[in-house]
């Protein structure tokens, strides 16, 4: 009788599907396994999400929640989800129970478990889908997937700050787009070497304005929760929409810096927002803080809060914020995004926010 | 010197702790006034609006103590700022902001505790430099902090006691379990009067939040990591890292066998309330239970109804029961 075969999914975080495609292609043996990336985002995504989850939970954990009820849909049998701080890092277990009172049958792989790395679980985890695999093979593997995932948050920071900027509107999306299908398929590191040098060359050549028109956009930093930071459907395209509007933008919030250097800055941080806080915030809270007033000092013009509704470290943040805001008169703008929100009624905020910057600015140069 | 301390969030965690401290270094203590519809009123309008309940009335009782602090002559207004505690265990983090936060949004000399093992921070550190900004000596802070501790200890016990003792009572009422944390049920606001109108209809009242798993080890000087007794939630949830979570469902467990229905009462919106009650709802299946979340617009008659209706469908399942023994049925 032949075996069943393991069909592994995890949840969608903006273009991160690319590394863990990368790491689970590379890892796991063809024979035995299929790797399905979940389907798009779409809204009826978050509407099956949301109906199977706890009503007033974070939005990601409903996000999750409809990645990984479409992929059950389409056949997927395994489930991998990682954890962190605030209430991430219990996302795991609740979701496993509801799932399995829905009715499916699968296996749940949770990579951290309460905010610890435990390497041996993990390889054991990976061994059932691979028997060969080796401890040495799987380092390998994991080091190339990291090493993705910095190129291709260098290769997307780069794009959204200039992508306002360009001349020609369709250069970087394309662009973008090859170069993620390449990485999904990249094996070893030499070669991914060659292919960062190649588009990283096709990226720095992409004509763009001079940098006397750039002084006259108008800028927005962007700082907030992660997950809707990150994840381009959750906050309903913000950063597309801003740079419509030619508005250049800036956003700290990567996975590299959530996993290599969130944990050397908190000093940092709570030193530069020392006028305001004695005391870590948990989860992004001090980063909001600390980013805002650097935000400041580099001259933007104006601040945009996201986060999804019930993100308790954020909403910490908030009253800061406001102080901050009238500190150093700077506009900030806070936005939640939960299940239910109209597009058109963003895009309206959005643009009321803009054209008030616009006029301050317009003020200023005047006076 | 005179210490005021709000009424709301940490100090139902530990109710002795702080109020003896002071006390046995000769601080004179004053609290907020109880939870009112006006200091509610007060917290919503401080607050973010989209802040849980509990938080907005902590904010109302700050702004009660802010506001009497000329005519009492209160030094300080003491918000203990709560992080991780021993072995890797955490609380929700409106906990880790509350000091800062009361500091951006009032004027006013504001004193905390840090206690925060992850970073080193231990209950005795945090105590002796509390004690130190308030100008005292090494050795009398020491005293006084054992001394508190010991009659925080004493007062965990004796109300574990006492409820053990009620629940092996027989009596034909029923037995009611509520899980809610210690700032929600205790609040003369939001759990007060539900436990009030239980006791009108005549059931027995447990408190999920007394329980075995609270009931510490004496030792002052805690290691990082010890071996804990009565870890009765694993049954429930094994990778829960919430510290009052963790006891309410140890709560549950512990008393499973005697009570007749749970009422999980939490304030809009809790997160972490969320997640532990879903998931505990679903593990525990042959109990009735309710799900009760208050918020602030909430009318007391449409709640009153709904507890009406849980302990009436408890009494008619009682009385089914009874019959088919006696096959009546």
């Amino acid at each position: 009788m032949a075996k069943k075969k393991y069909i592994i999914s995890f949840p969608h975080l903006g273009n991160y599907y690319v590394p863990i495609y990368n790491l689970l292609n590379n890892t796991v043996d063809k024979n035995l396994c299929e790797i399905m990336i979940p389907k798009k985002m779409t809204l009826r995504t978050l509407e099956v999400g949301s109906k199977a989850s706890p009503e007033h939970i974070c939005s990601p954990f409903k996000y999750n929640m409809g990645n990984f009820i479409e992929s059950l849909e389409n056949g997927a049998n395994v489930l991998i989800q990682a954890g962190g701080g605030c209430k991430y890092g219990y996302y795991a277990e609740v979701q496993k129970q509801i799932l399995e009172d829905m009715g499916y049958n699968f296996t749940y792989i949770q990579l951290f478990s309460s905010q610890k790395l435990d390497i041996n679980y993990i390889y054991n985890s990976f061994k059932m889908f691979n028997p060969k695999l080796t401890i040495i093979k799987l380092a390998y593997n994991f080091l190339l997937a990291f090493k993705i995932l910095f190129i291709l948050d260098k290769f997307e920071e780069y794009i959204r700050e200039n992508m306002v900027y360009q001349i020609n509107n369709i250069d970087f999306l394309k662009l973008h787009k090859d170069f993620l299908n390449e990485l999904m398929e990249v094996k070893d590191i030499n070669k991914l070497n060659i292919l960062k040098k190649v588009y990283f060359k096709k990226m720095y050549n992409v004509k763009l304005v001079s940098q006397d028109i750039r002084d006259k956009y108008i800028k927005i930093g962007i700082v907030g929760e992660l997950f809707s930071s990150m994840e381009p459907f959750s906050s309903m395209f913000i950063e597309k929409k801003l740079a419509e509007m030619n508005v250049k933008t800036k956003r700290y919030t990567t996975v590299t810096y959530l996993l290599f250097k969130k944990g050397f800055s908190q000093k940092k941080l709570l030193e530069e927002s020392k006028n305001y806080i004695n005391y870590q915030f948990g989860a992004d809270g001090t980063e909001s803080i600390a980013h805002s007033l650097e935000l400041i000092n580099m001259g933007y013009d104006g601040i945009i809060h996201i986060k999804p509704f019930g993100c308790t470290p954020e909403i910490n943040a908030m009253p800061i914020l406001q102080k901050i805001s009238n500190d150093y008169n700077i506009p900030i703008m806070y936005i939640t995004f939960d299940s239910q929100m109209s597009e058109e009624g963003f895009k309206t905020r959005l643009e009321a926010f803009y054209d008030m910057i616009k006029m301050n600015k317009e003020k200023k140069h005047l006076a | 010197m005179k210490i005021g301390i709000p009424r709301g969030l940490a100090i139902y965690e530990y109710p002795i702790l702080f109020e003896k401290f002071f006390l046995n270094l000769g601080i004179d203590i004053v609290y907020s006034n109880i939870t009112t519809k006006n200091i509610l009123k007060n917290g919503i309008n401080l607050d973010i609006d989209e802040n849980c309940l509990a938080s907005k009335i902590f904010l109302g009782h700050v702004n009660d103590l802010v506001k009497r602090k000329e005519n009492e002559k209160i030094d300080y207004i003491f918000i203990p700022r709560l992080c991780t505690f021993e072995n890797n265990d955490t609380i929700c983090v409106k906990f880790f902001a509350l000091y800062d936060i009361c500091n951006n949004i009032f004027d006013s000399n504001f004193i905390t505790i840090n206690i925060d093992y992850e970073h080193n921070q231990s209950e005795l550190k945090g105590f002796l430099k509390l004690g130190k900004k308030l100008g005292f000596k090494y050795t009398d802070i020491i005293s006084s902090y054992i001394k508190a501790r010991k009659s925080q200890d004493d007062y965990d016990r004796k109300k574990l006691n006492e409820q053990s003792f009620k629940l092996y009572q027989s009596n034909n009422k029923l037995n009611i379990l509520v899980v809610a944390h210690p700032y929600i049920v205790y609040d003369s606001l939001v759990g007060k009067p539900i436990c009030n109108k239980l006791e009108k209809l005549g059931v027995n009242i447990f408190f999920a939040n007394i329980n075995n798993l609270n009931m510490k080890n004496n030792k002052i000087l805690k290691k990082k990591k010890y071996n804990i007794k009565n870890q009765n939630y694993l049954k429930i949830s094994s990778s829960l890292y919430w510290k009052s979570s963790k006891a309410l469902l140890n709560g549950i467990i512990e008393n499973l066998d005697k009570i007749d229905g749970i009422i999980y009462l939490s304030v809009f919106p809790c997160g972490t309330d969320c997640l532990v009650y879903e998931l505990s709802s679903r593990k525990i299946k042959d109990i009735p239970s309710i799900n009760i979340i208050i918020d602030e617009q909430d009318s007391d008659i449409g709640l009153d109804t709904r507890i009406e209706s849980f302990v009436d469908i408890l009494n008619m399942k009682n009385t089914r029961e009874i019959l088919k023994k006696s096959k009546v049925i």
